[in-house]
């Protein structure tokens, strides 16, 4: 840094607070369905996000060019403005989640219901019973899936590539693949989702899935 | 297919995506389009492919192109995962490709929707809490980074205390695993050297072994009193056997300095002309155990006698542990009688036990000598034995195959130290093993190295690197004392020297014999300990009458002959030396009278030393075995396990003696009562009416006989004198002697002191001059002589300075005075300075001019002194200047008349004789061998006195003077002495 000591260190609480602000409720999510506690979640992300004030992380995170993560076709939509550090906080939140969990060796809740007292944001009660009844199927069909699987399924959804989520889960990227396949084929085999599934893929209902478009 | 993709599909995935990195570096040349898997495909449909993966997957599939001539190969690959049978899709090829263009539709509808109904869970609300913790790290990081900017950029931080304390922890913990191993490998080289040094020695004597048995003959030595040097062949017989084959063992003495360097051994040769060093070529102080310095011949006197005997001398530095340890050597000899005289003595542990060996009719072995300090003394080999040992020896056959014990006496130890007997005991261990272990080979080497170095040296004059070695130890010693000092607890009257008279002032020269020879026996005993004595310690009548001269027997009734003989004063020119000596009617021990005798032995705590109770008992053996019937033993102790050990017993039942003195050791509480008083009571009980009667109170200066105050202790002794039993008092040991007090009572109880530094001096003392020590043949002896001023301008009593006589008690027969034993020689020697010397000289030493007499009389006009004998009214002469005074006597030409009165042993009134003396002599050098060996050992005296009266003498004059008057000497104690010098001049005496 050519500039001062006081304005590397505004600098760095600034980015520090932009990254906090913009995986803060990701990472929280990820976070509550890893340990489904908020509390412990809560110290997840916390553990994370303080790490990360740490010069050297910002230093090895903090690049001036943003790679975007990869996506193919069909993917997250959330887009990531340095996938680096959305891969290191991912990890480091998740290597606490392991810890608290080893340490407190909670029950995992049975369920996920945290989304039921949030607000959706779809307006249309209709649309949005339909598909929350799909994607509430699909959550709790995901939940039931071993852990590897779900995390690698959990980390593709927020948008990772698998290089990416190899890194952050520590095993190998064809083991990914696979843990992603088995995943993806367990759900696919389930009667409920194949039903789904059986419509036509080009029909009007596995358009909408594929287009994932709210509206009808 | 799991189980299937477990195996194959890890292969596959290692050539085809290569899974090593999580890089995503894809080794992706080679993919086998027929082995594309499931999760591939999955990967494909959710677009995780890349590059050549991407476009072989896509080929495979047939999407991206018409092409579907490479189908063949894409149905096979789609077979597994898509769970199709072969035969189906091979069957139909573009069905495959349906089916897997389905399949990739169906996943990435699923993934679709997967993803979206993961991410349209609501995200949870931002946490305050969360913001502002981050904001307050964020904050506190600044300010640190603003405080210490370095220390935020530090690559590493600080140790915390925990961190500290362990690596503190393991570098204690090091450092006290090494330090036990440093120890033990410093003892460990300690011992090595220590065993090294040993072996050594036993390799010397080895050689020593041999050299004996090459025919040369050898006596051993007692390295405790250096006597033993000059005495070897003859001091234990009165016949020198020297046809025999005598071996001699030398063992080292310690002689201790300040710090605590030097051994040394020293053998002289059979013939007192004969004296054999072999001398260490230097002797290193660094060096703290025994070893062999230097084995190094040489011969002094005649060249031919240097092959028919030898002896050497081997200097070897003492630990600085006290030597206590005892060496022995054990003699093969030829003929040894075995006889009761107890003279061989057994030797320190390691070549034989401690303790005494013979002496009994039956060789019968007895302990307790020498070597209680140091059983386990350095030796060879544990046990190791010579050939021939023998368990005992006559003295009056020589020495052969006697063994002795040989302890040193390091000043001020007064008391043996348990941890060096230890630390002795575990180098003879290692000794030990080490030769068992290192084997023959290293021992021949040893042995060879010293014979090598014998021969070497055979001819080599290594006189003066013997001296350099005593030199050397003086320099890191030398002390001398000074006048009245004490050594240790010691005590010493000082001593006023005799000055000049003049006849005119002091016609009559009165004093008491003395033939006490404690003081010379002290002064070699500090020699050779490597101290100069100190002066009040150096009683030159003693000195002079520890030796014999050949004086003749009496003739006539008198009980003693008187010899007077005057020649040149060798360290004052122009002055005369005048001895006087007196010669006992000798008595042979066999011929003496029945003697009843009782020992007052002290064996109070202080006399455990080797050099104190035990030489005492080798001693006390050797005498009785000279005992016969008619003698009575009795033994007292006290100070210690006091009480009567032995009542009255008769001299031929030795054995009960023995046992009664076997049984005797030091320490013990202390019983007040027993002591003096119940000596004199045992020796009242068979009092002899016509033989001799003593007590012998043998001490090492503890006077706690049971009285207390001195004045009456002298009382005692001297009613009891008087009475007929008199007192002789042996002192024994080191630090403690009260010198001038155990004088003072023998003197009072009539009897002798002598003390006794050695096995050798204790023989000398109770069995060689029994008969002189324990036959009066006169009492209250006293000496005056009147000198003629016409021919003596002034004269000096040399010594005798407590013994000096008022001229009115020469004729007070009350007056106690000396007796002379059977045998007894008594020399007194008298510098004179005739008249016609040196004005300075004859002047009577007044430090300022006499208002009655001129600094200088020497008229020679006839006086008025009386005829001779008229000792009474000496005070008329007082004070009476002038040569008018001279008689007709004084022009006779005599110089003196000598008269002597003495009472018999039992008689009241004393008889005098007298004898006037004419000539005075030549030439020194052609006066009598006796003279000019007193007058060396008088002025021998004198220079350790440090006297203002030596004149010229000086140590090498007196070894040289010394040294020439050897040969008549029949014991070697002459050369002995002579030795003494050079241990003096090594020492800084000049």
């Amino acid at each position: 840094m050519s500039d001062g000591p006081e304005d590397a260190a505004s600098q760095r609480r600034r980015w520090v607070l932009e990254a906090l602000g913009e995986y803060e409720g990701r990472l929280m999510r990820y976070a509550l369905r890893l340990l489904g506690d908020a509390d412990l979640a809560r110290d997840a992300v916390q553990h994370a996000f303080l790490k990360l004030c740490d010069d050297k992380v910002v230093a090895t995170l903090r690049v001036p060019s943003a790679t975007k993560g990869t996506t193919g076709n069909g993917t997250p939509s959330v887009p990531t403005t340095n996938s680096r550090l959305a891969a290191w906080l991912y990890t480091v939140c998740r290597n606490r989640a392991t810890d608290l969990l080893r340490t407190h060796a909670r029950e995992r809740q049975a369920e996920v219901d945290q989304g039921d007292h949030v607000t959706g944001r779809d307006a249309d009660p209709a649309c949005r019973a339909e598909k929350a009844d799909l994607h509430e199927l699909l959550r709790r069909l995901i939940h039931r899936l071993p852990l590897s699987q779900r995390e690698a399924i959990d980390l593709w959804a927020e948008g990772f590539t698998y290089a990416e989520i190899a890194r952050i889960v520590e095993r190998h990227e064809g083991h990914v693949r696979v843990l992603v396949h088995r995943g993806l084929k367990a759900l696919r085999e389930q009667p409920q989702v194949r039903e789904l599934l059986e419509v036509n893929p080009a029909g009007p209902v596995g358009n909408r899935i594929a287009s994932g478009s709210t509206s009808r | 297919m799991q189980s299937r993709r477990a195996g194959g599909t890890y292969r596959v995935n290692t050539r085809g995506y290569a899974m090593s990195s999580q890089n995503g570096d894809r080794h992706t040349s080679d993919i086998q389009p027929s082995k594309i898997q499931p999760e591939q495909l999955t990967a494909y449909a959710l677009g995780q492919l890349h590059g050549e993966e991407l476009a072989a997957v896509k080929a495979a599939i047939g999407e991206g192109g018409d092409d579907g001539r490479g189908s063949q190969d894409p149905t096979q690959r789609l077979t597994e995962g898509l769970g199709a049978a072969p035969g189906d899709l091979r069957s139909g090829t573009r069905r495959g490709q349906e089916t897997c263009a389905e399949q990739v539709r169906e996943v990435q509808a699923l993934a679709a929707a997967v993803s979206r109904a993961r991410n349209a869970e609501p995200l949870p609300a931002t946490s305050v809490e969360l913001r502002a913790a981050i904001e307050s790290k964020l904050a506190q990081l600044e300010v640190v980074e603003k405080v210490e900017p370095a220390a935020s950029q530090r690559r590493w931080r600080r140790p915390s205390v925990v961190e500290w304390v362990v690596m503190g922890g393991i570098g204690v913990l090091l450092i006290g695993l090494s330090v036990p191993a440093v120890q033990m490998s410093r003892n460990a080289a300690r011992q090595m050297a220590a065993s090294n040094s040993l072996k050594q020695l036993r390799a010397d004597l080895e050689v020593e072994k041999a050299l004996s048995s090459s025919g040369i003959k050898r006596q051993i030595l007692d390295p405790a009193s250096e006597s033993d040097k000059r005495d070897a062949f003859a001091s234990t017989s009165p016949s020198t056997t020297t046809g025999d084959d005598m071996t001699l063992m030398v063992t080292p003495r310690a002689t201790r300095e300040q710090d605590g360097i030097a051994w040394r051994m020293s053998v002289t040769g059979p013939r007192a002309a004969e004296q054999y060093e072999w001398s260490a070529p230097r002797v290193a102080a660094e060096q703290d155990e025994p070893h062999n310095l230097a084995i190094n011949p040489k011969t002094t006197g005649s060249p031919e006698a240097a092959g028919q005997s030898a002896g050497y001398k081997v200097a070897v530095p003492a630990t600085e542990a006290p030597p206590s340890a005892s060496y022995s050597g054990l003699i093969p000899s030829g003929n040894v009688p075995a006889n009761s005289s107890g003279a061989g003595y057994g030797g320190g542990a390691p070549l034989a036990g401690g303790g005494q060996a013979g002496g009994s009719p039956g060789g019968r072995a007895m302990n307790g000598s020498g070597a209680a300090r140091g059983s386990g003394g350095y030796g060879y080999g544990g046990g190791e034995r010579y050939p021939g040992e023998l368990a005992g020896a006559m003295p009056g056959s020589g020495i052969s195959g006697q063994r002795r014990s040989f302890e040193s006496a390091p000043p001020g130890t007064a008391n043996g130290n348990a941890a060096d007997l230890a630390e002795i005991q575990k180098l003879n261990e290692n000794l030990a093993l080490s030769q068992r272990t290192a084997g023959g080979a290293e021992g021949g080497k040893f042995q060879n190295q010293l014979e090598r170095e014998a021969a070497e040296h055979g001819v080599r004059v290594s006189q003066a690197e013997y001296e350099l070695a005593f030199r050397m130890r003086a320099e890191q010693k030398g002390r001398l004392f000074a006048d009245g000092e004490q050594v240790g607890s010691e005590q010493y009257e000082p001593i006023a020297e005799n000055a000049f008279l003049s006849p005119l002032s002091d016609p009559l020269s009165t004093f008491s014999i003395d033939v006490d020879t404690a003081s010379y026996a002290n002064v070699r005993r500090f020699l050779n300990e490597g101290r100069l004595p100190p002066p009040s310690a150096v009683r030159i009548e003693e000195l002079v009458n520890y030796f014999t001269y050949s004086y003749p027997q009496p003739s006539g009734r008198e009980p003693f002959s008187v010899n007077m003989e005057a020649a040149e004063c060798p360290w004052n020119a122009g002055h005369l030396l005048l001895r006087v000596g007196l010669k006992g009617k000798e008595v042979h021990r066999s011929e003496r009278p029945p003697s009843n005798l009782t020992f007052l032995l002290d064996v109070s705590g202080s006399m455990a030393d080797a050099n104190k109770l035990p030489l005492l008992k080798t001693t006390l053996m050797m005498f009785v075995a000279e005992l016969t019937e008619n003698d009575r033993v009795s033994i007292v102790t006290y100070a210690g396990e006091a009480g009567l050990r032995l009542p009255p017993t008769r001299g031929h039942e030795k054995e009960k003696i023995m046992a009664a003195i076997d049984s005797l050791s030091a320490g013990g509480s202390t019983h007040g009562s027993a002591g003096i008083q119940l000596a004199y009571e045992q020796a009242a009980q068979y009092f002899l009416k016509d033989g001799t009667n003593r007590v012998i109170l043998a001490t090492d200066g503890d006077l706690n006989v049971g009285i207390t105050s001195d004045d009456a202790l002298v009382q005692l002794i001297k009613e009891k004198a008087a009475s007929g039993t008199f007192l002789t008092v042996l002192g024994f040991g080191t630090g403690n002697l009260k010198d001038g007090k155990l004088e003072k009572l023998a003197d009072n109880g009539n009897g002798v002191y002598a003390y006794i530094d050695g096995v050798r001096e204790g023989r000398k003392v109770l069995v060689e001059q029994m008969s002189e020590n324990l036959v009066t043949i006169a009492k209250d002896v006293k000496i005056q002589i009147e000198f003629n001023p016409a021919q003596i301008a002034s004269y000096r009593l040399l010594g005798y300075e407590n013994r000096v006589l008022a001229a009115a008690d020469f004729n007070n027969d009350k007056k106690d005075a000396g007796e002379i034993g059977a045998g007894h020689t008594v020399t007194a020697l008298y510098e004179l300075v005739p008249v016609g010397a040196k004005q300075e000289a004859a002047a009577p030493h007044v430090g300022e001019p006499l208002k009655y007499q001129g600094t200088g009389a020497r008229s020679q006009e006839p006086g008025a002194v009386g005829p001779h004998g008229a000792a009474v009214g000496s005070s008329a002469l007082r004070g009476v200047p002038g040569a008018e005074r001279f008689t007709e006597a004084a022009a006779s030409g005599e110089l003196l008349t000598l008269k002597l009165r003495f009472k018999e042993p039992d008689g009241v009134e004393s008889r005098m004789i007298e004898f006037p003396l004419k000539e005075r002599g030549g030439q020194f050098s052609a006066a009598s061998k006796d003279l000019q060996f007193a007058a060396a050992v008088a002025s021998f005296g004198m220079i350790l006195r440090g006297s203002e009266h030596r004149g010229s003498g000086n140590l090498a004059a007196v070894a040289e003077i010394a040294g020439g008057a050897i040969d008549t000497e029949p014991n070697g104690y002459r050369a002995e002495f002579v030795d003494l010098v050079r241990k003096a001049q090594a020492l800084g005496a000049r």
